[in-house]
């Protein structure tokens, strides 16, 4: 059974379709890359699974549950964490506890408990354990306390993929992440994510624009234009298709 | 910072606070018990605004209503001063809720509007209901005239009806009464400061945070905005019931002049200076604010609003982080200064654009 189906998503924004009818679906633990020309609507896609926009139509079952069922804040529970295009960083936090943040929805402890302090100290230290380990592993463990605000734009996209990491999420979606990264960077970015997948036993789907890490880690590849699916398969398949040819240097009709 | 200094500091505050009144006049006395209220006030706003990011100017309505729900409770019911803080804090919780709950629809500017409105109404409604109010004189916490000997209330009063005889010190305590409500005071406002900074530190203090810098991050992590909007609201509104509770019991006389937009604004300004988002901040902004208005003549008390009102504009533009930002700024410099000396610093990881600032939020 596939971790994420996708059944005719529509969103529309007052006159303007953003999505059209987009189905597809993700098998668990593979690497699935959504692509696509600049407003194809990859983006607005990822807020529909985050419950951030509410689509017109359709339906997304994510392990077999239907997720447009459920509210914003317990996506995250369900098992699905994600990192934003344009950064979504807490500066007013450590980065250590940006991303503890992400740990938010496996974590208890409410008002009450909170602030009376005792009970709930363990499961706090358990976290920061845990998210000083994924620092360490993400290569930032010497930026833990330091406020989430004026570090470097590369390093900012690694905190945020930590956090999204400390979620413990089944699917992990990455809007962009090489974006800004320098080649060599970008490099290392898709040696870290087949990793992760590894590691975390994680399905990964990714937004990108950079052709080489899309076609060099994914399994599976959809294509968008236009709020509409273009083409779906293996990296290969896509490439050859003359649809997406067609969408990313023009037709040639 | 270490761990160590702060309890070693936190330590000499405690001792200090538990001397000083054995040494000043009463008179002093009272003026830290005033820094007292005022701090507990100015940390409940500090929870919702500083962390939470929910801009009130109507905290001074939430502190009025626990020195009215006091003083009613205390006088015409006979309930003892314990008890009638108790009922004071839980309603302000709910009235805090209930003025929470349309904030969500409302931010910033508005939210601030909406709160200004709060303050500018609390004395209105106080003067409305003035039959059990006291109206624009407002009422005092001590036996009412006619109501019996006052003998035999004083002697009451200290056995089973604390309430009708004003807050005394127990005979046992050997203590003055200013000294004993100071004690009290300092009980109370190390329990609020406690609980809210146990509060500050957990899982829910960084979703306060996350809320106020990013409310899509936050969401997207799990955490339940809406409601912890609100609860924080009633939350906050309830801490400055309490101040209002140690007002009244400071004053022994309620009135709705105490309870106007000056005293949100005074609250603003203390918890602003000292620093909204740090937990020693309000302490440390309402006994600069409470000293200030010493200084000012009595006759020219309008003039204090113009002080605080300076005040204010000062520090957000000079130092929005006030008093524990600058020093952590200071602290920060030095600590960079002092690892850049020792060591050769560990190779930055950077990516390309060093000058790149983290957007706020994601896009369409």
């Amino acid at each position: 059974m596939a971790l994420l189906e996708v059944e005719g998503i529509g969103v529309r924004f007052g006159g303007v379709v953003a999505l059209d009818g987009l189905s597809f679906s993700i098998e668990e633990h593979e690497i699935c890359a959504l692509i696509g020309p600049n407003g194809a609507g990859k983006t607005t896609f990822f807020n529909v699974v985050s419950r951030l926009y509410e689509p017109t139509e359709g339906s997304i079952r994510f392990a077999g549950q239907d997720l447009l069922s459920l509210p914003a804040h317990a996506i995250a529970g369900l098992g699905v964490a994600r990192t934003f295009q344009n950064l979504a960083l807490v500066p007013g936090l450590t980065v250590l506890e940006n991303v503890m943040i992400g740990a938010h929805a496996r974590t208890s402890g409410g008002f009450w408990g909170s602030a009376l302090g005792l009970p709930v100290r363990s499961a706090e230290r358990r976290t920061r354990d845990d998210a000083m380990g994924l620092l360490g592993d993400l290569g930032l463990a010497a930026v833990a306390n330091r406020p989430a605000a004026g570090l470097p734009y590369g390093t900012l996209k690694r905190i945020e993929l930590a956090r999204a990491l400390a979620a413990r999420p089944r699917l992990l979606m990455l809007d962009e992440p090489a974006s800004g990264l320098t080649h060599a960077e970008v490099a290392e970015l898709g040696a870290t994510i087949q990793r992760l997948r590894d590691e975390f036993e994680l399905t990964v789907l990714l937004v990108e624009h950079h052709m080489g890490m899309v076609m060099s880690i994914s399994e599976h590849v959809v294509v968008m234009e236009f709020g509409q699916k273009i083409a779906d398969g293996t990296p290969g398949e896509v490439a050859d298709d003359p649809a997406v040819i067609a969408a990313y240097l023009g037709a040639a009709s | 910072m270490s761990t160590r200094l702060r309890w070693a500091l936190f330590g000499v505050l405690l001792v200090v606070a538990a001397a000083l009144p054995q040494f000043v006049d009463a008179g002093t006395v009272n003026r830290l018990s005033e820094v007292l209220w005022v701090a507990v006030a100015a940390l409940g706003l500090a929870l919702v605004t500083g962390f939470n990011g929910q801009i009130s100017l109507g905290h001074g309505a939430f502190v009025g209503f626990g020195a009215y729900v006091t003083m009613i409770l205390t006088v015409d019911y006979n309930v003892p001063f314990a008890l009638a803080g108790v009922i004071a804090v839980l309603g302000a919780f709910v009235v805090g809720v209930a003025v929470g709950l349309p904030a969500l629809r409302i931010t910033g500017v508005y939210l601030a509007l909406v709160t200004l409105g709060l303050a500018v109404l609390f004395p209105q409604l106080v003067v409305r209901i003035g039959d059990i109010t006291g109206g624009t004189v407002g009422r005092q916490l001590l036996p009412r005239p006619g109501y019996g000997d006052s003998a035999l209330l004083e002697e009451l009063g200290q056995r089973k009806f604390l309430g009708q005889a004003g807050f005394r010190a127990p005979g046992w305590s050997g203590l003055a009464d200013d000294q004993w409500r100071f004690y009290v005071f300092a009980v109370v406002a190390l329990v609020a400061f406690l609980l809210v900074r146990n509060l500050t530190r957990s899982r829910i203090g960084r979703s306060l945070v996350a809320i106020r810098d990013n409310e899509t991050a936050a969401e997207v992590a799990g955490v339940r905005v809406d409601r912890t909007k609100v609860i924080t609201f009633g939350l906050s509104a309830a801490i400055a019931a309490v101040g209002g509770w140690m007002f009244a019991v400071l004053n022994n006389q309620v009135s709705p002049t105490s309870f106007t937009i000056t005293l949100s604004i005074t609250l603003l300004v203390a918890a602003v200076l000292g620093g909204a988002a740090s937990i020693v901040g309000p302490l440390i902004g309402a006994t600069v604010v409470v000293m200030l208005r010493e200084v000012i003549p009595a006759d020219s008390q309008r003039f204090s609003q113009v002080v605080f009102g300076i005040v204010l504009i000062v520090v957000m533009l000079v130092a929005p982080g006030g008093i524990v930002g600058i020093y952590k700024r200071v602290e920060a410099s030095v600590q960079r200064r002092r690892s850049l000396a020792s060591t050769p610093g560990p190779p930055d990881p950077s990516g390309p654009d060093e000058s790149a600032v983290p957007a706020r939020t994601q896009e369409a």
